[in-house]
């Protein structure tokens, strides 16, 4: 049966192709967000130094602050604008909520299985660090962590109190994206 | 042997590890999803949920771990039905938690037999007194020992405290518990609740569980298996259900019933029915059970298949429209409402009083049944619509006035239908039996999940019955078969009697035998070989029956000794209602209950740890983050944080997969 065999080989090589193209493109989102951290860490080093160079030429976000997450010693670079496309290559600080250091509530968010992973460790009393492009640092402890429901935008409520929150999806081990749930954590600056 | 040999050597059987590599590999991508499944919280205007509830950090909200595994064996000797529950939980938070355990029962039925394993720890239930169980667990908890704690906080509702799992634990709990079948309209009836249904709490009292209606297995990736072994002591004809089953005879007199975990609706409770061969008169049978030195003997009455004798009656019926009647439930009731409109003989007098915060009656006083009466009946029950609250009082006085207007020969019946969701029920109970008089309450159970504790003990202090119809394709044939039955008391006056002088037998006071209710009565003799003598009157006429106890059998009627101590405790705690001192009475129940294993109002299982020495694996439970409630205040959602490439791996490895595999094939 020859005629089969063909038709059996073409549609496994077409499914091999599929396959390959549609690996490579979640592994390109991972290698994205890695990549990004890098060129962005130069160009934070820029930014330090006293002018910002774009991470890269068509980039169309900059740097505004480094998060560390003292636990485990992670370093992250923050972009400005929380849209999706930032994402992909870091954190990104909610427009419209406090700059980190200002009065009120920052709120930075990110990908629960890309640059927040490590947020799954994070729990009361670790320190949060931001450095800020002009070199100041403020640190924050967590006072709490909760998983809220998507709808609840009162995580994003500005105060007079010094506040940074971290927002990602939850839970962290779910393989579909789009789950109605966040993990919030929530900072208080240390005075 | 040789020659195979070098056959063997000879042949070369396709290398086909590659494949096996790849179809493991492919399997654990497939089930990486239901691994990771999410966990459901619960937020706390919505505190609801049976199964495994773990703590979060918000005091009484929960969130709900879902059952891998359900396995439910339900055995049946005689009337008394015995049911294990066996769960298995796992821990996927990935963090040391504790919680409880709620689930749902049966009414009557105590939880008897208590064993959990906590990844690798054994621990099992025994009976203490409740305040001294609490000690034991708290101090257990303190100390680090895993612990848990089983309490009757309502009637049929069981929760067992469970502490420090590990994360990636697994929980796997085994409850087990009896009650009696059901004998009604000629058959037996068992019924497995499914759901736990939220009641409704009149202002003034305070009632704190968790209710609400959640099925209590049956999430996406759980199993859930029941089995009836089904050994009444007599040939069994009709084993019905309105779920989908499957049935078998394993031997003489011996059956076997069971349930497809895919079929299986959790949204209704489980429920089967069997019928024994009914004879011309009245029969008496009798079991026994030895315990220590003590025979227990249940003594069953079962009526007629017929009986001739009418009487003029005054029915009067109470519907419930409260809101928790509202939909199904409601039209249920009115359905069976009209049906019995229809029943209604002339000579007879009938009125219906209809309440949900308040009652109304349709006529001041009762009406002779006649076709403008029933015309304005039917019209009155039309327009019932469920909202409002339960205040079943109000219906009651009502339907059992100080002096009713009742002539003498006529038999005045009460029948209420309604779900049963109200909290004050001590306080409706002593009403019942202090109004009763020569009335008679029958209960009418309607809905998915009605509160049928309350219900079976109306009827009790009633001297009536309870029906229950779980569907309404069942309303007709439940009422016609209640009407037939209350057309007809067929045994009044009924005594036990024993020329054993410390015989005790619950209950005390022996309603009257109704067609299609048989009696029981479960009695401890000292004498194994004491005499047993029912009195009683039919008509007018004496009847009277002698019985032998037969000789106790080890380990056959398991059961009846529990059901005795069960009885004794259920009347004991009816004296609480009559005014007694509720000290003397919690002595007295504490008593029975050590001596016979059961769970009761002071009394509770507390987990003994029995696992070997060495094995620490004790953690300090920290509450699991709260989901907190929505602000209405603000429009939005917070962005979307995943990616999806987790799932484009997934897809695309498991395309890649495919085909290498088909190319392998065809090579």
């Amino acid at each position: 049966m020859p005629t089969l065999k063909t038709a059996t080989r073409t549609l496994a090589a077409v499914a091999l192709l599929a396959g390959l193209t549609t690996g490579g493109e979640g592994l390109w989102i991972y290698a994205k967000a890695k990549l990004a951290q890098l060129l962005l860490e130069i160009s934070w080093r820029s930014a330090l130094a006293g002018e910002q160079l774009r991470p890269w030429p068509w980039a169309d976000t900059r740097a505004i602050a480094r998060l560390t997450i003292e636990r485990n010693g992670a370093t992250i670079i923050v972009l400005a604008g929380a849209s999706g496309r930032t994402m992909a290559f870091g954190p990104g600080h909610l427009d419209g909520t406090a700059m980190p250091g200002d009065v009120g509530n920052c709120v930075i968010t990110a990908h629960r299985d890309t640059h927040f992973a490590p947020l799954r460790y994070v729990g009361p009393g670790d320190i949060l660090t931001l450095q800020r492009p002009d070199g100041a640092t403020i640190r924050y402890r967590v006072q709490a962590t909760r998983v809220v429901p998507k709808t609840d935008t009162s995580v994003l409520r500005q105060d007079a109190r010094m506040r940074l929150t971290l927002i990602t999806c939850y839970p962290f081990d779910a393989i579909r994206p789009g789950t109605p749930l966040r993990w919030v954590v929530i900072a208080q600056k240390v005075a | 042997m040789e020659t195979n040999d070098t056959a063997n050597t000879e042949y070369k059987p396709r290398d086909y590890s590659l494949e096996r590599w790849i179809v493991r590999l492919l399997l654990l991508l497939f089930l990486l999803p239901f691994v990771a499944q999410a966990q459901e919280m619960t937020t706390l205007d919505k505190n609801e949920g049976a199964g495994l509830l773990l703590k979060t950090a918000t005091p009484g909200t929960y969130a709900i771990v879902p059952a891998v595994k359900s396995e439910v064996r339900i055995t049946v000797t005689g009337p008394i039905v015995r049911t294990t529950v066996t769960q298995t939980f796992h821990n996927s938070t990935g963090r040391c938690v504790e919680g409880l355990y709620v689930y749902p029962l049966p009414e009557l039925s105590a939880v008897d037999t208590l064993k959990m394993t906590i990844g690798s720890r054994v621990i099992v239930g025994e009976i203490r007194e409740r305040e001294q169980a609490r000690k034991e667990y708290e101090q257990a908890k303190s100390e680090g020992r895993k612990a848990a704690l089983v309490e009757q906080q309502r009637p049929n509702v069981f929760t067992t405290s469970v502490s420090s799992v590990m994360p990636d634990d697994d929980v796997v709990i085994e409850i087990a518990y009896q009650e009696m079948a059901r004998y009604e309209n000629d058959e037996y009836r068992l019924r497995f609740p499914m759901v736990v249904a939220q009641r409704y709490s009149p202002v003034r009292t305070t009632a704190q569980i968790i209710e609400k209606a959640v099925p209590i297995c049956c999430t996406e990736a759980s199993h859930v298996a029941l089995t009836v072994d089904l050994q009444p002591g007599y040939s069994v004809r009709n084993i019905a259900s309105a779920q989908q089953v499957k049935s078998e005879t394993l031997g003489n007199r011996h059956y076997r019933v069971t349930v497809d975990s895919t079929t299986l609706n959790a949204d209704h409770d489980f429920e089967l029915s069997w019928q024994p061969d009914l004879g011309t008169n009245p029969e008496a049978t009798v079991l026994t059970e030895k315990l220590g030195e003590e025979t227990y003997a249940l003594i069953m009455v079962t009526p007629p298949a017929r009986s001739s004798v009418r009487l003029p009656r005054e029915t009067i019926f109470i519907i419930d429209s409260s809101g928790s009647m509202e939909g199904a439930s409601m039209q249920q009731a009115k359905v069976a409402l009209l049906l019995a409109l229809d029943d209604l003989k002339s000579g007879d007098k009938f009125n219906i009083i209809d309440f949900d915060s308040d009652a109304r009656p349709l006529f001041s006083d009762s009406k002779f049944a006649d076709a403008s009466s029933i015309a304005e009946a039917k019209s009155f029950v039309e327009k019932i619509t469920a909202d409002g609250g339960t205040e079943m009082l109000k219906a009651l006085q009502l339907a059992m006035p100080e002096h009713p207007t009742t002539s003498s020969g006529t038999v005045r019946q009460v029948i209420f239908m309604t779900d049963g969701q109200v909290s004050n029920e001590q306080e409706l109970f002593s009403f019942i039996h202090a109004r009763l008089g020569e009335s008679r309450l029958f209960t009418v159970g309607i809905g998915a999940a009605p509160n049928s504790h309350f219900m079976r003990n109306a009827a009790r202090f009633g001297r009536g019955t309870f029906t229950y119809i779980g569907d309404v394709q069942q309303v007709q044939e439940r009422m016609s078969e209640l009407f037939a039955k209350l057309d007809a008391p067929v045994m009044t006056s009924i005594a036990v009697h024993s020329n054993d002088s410390i015989a005790e037998s619950w209950p005390e006071r022996i309603p009257d035998l109704y067609r299609g209710e048989p009696l029981v009565v479960a009695m401890r003799v000292h004498d194994a070989n004491a005499k047993i003598t029912l009195h009683g009157s039919i008509g007018n006429e004496a009847w009277s029956k002698e019985l032998t106890l037969p000789a106790a059998v080890d380990n056959t009627n398991d059961g009846i000794a529990r059901l005795w101590g069960r009885e004794k405790i259920e009347s004991l705690m009816d004296r609480i209602t009559d005014g007694n001192n509720p000290n003397g009475v919690e002595a007295a129940v504490i008593a029975v209950a050590l001596q016979h294993h059961l769970v009761s109002q002071y009394t509770s299982l507390v987990a003994i740890d029995q696992t070997p020495q060495g094995i620490n694996a004790s953690c300090k439970a920290e509450p699991l983050p709260t989901a907190n409630a929505p602000d209405h205040d603000d429009a939005g959602t917070l962005p979307q944080t995943a990616t999806p490439a987790a799932l484009l791996l997934l897809i695309g490895a498991s395309l890649t997969a495919v085909a290498l595999i088909a190319m392998r094939f065809v090579k």
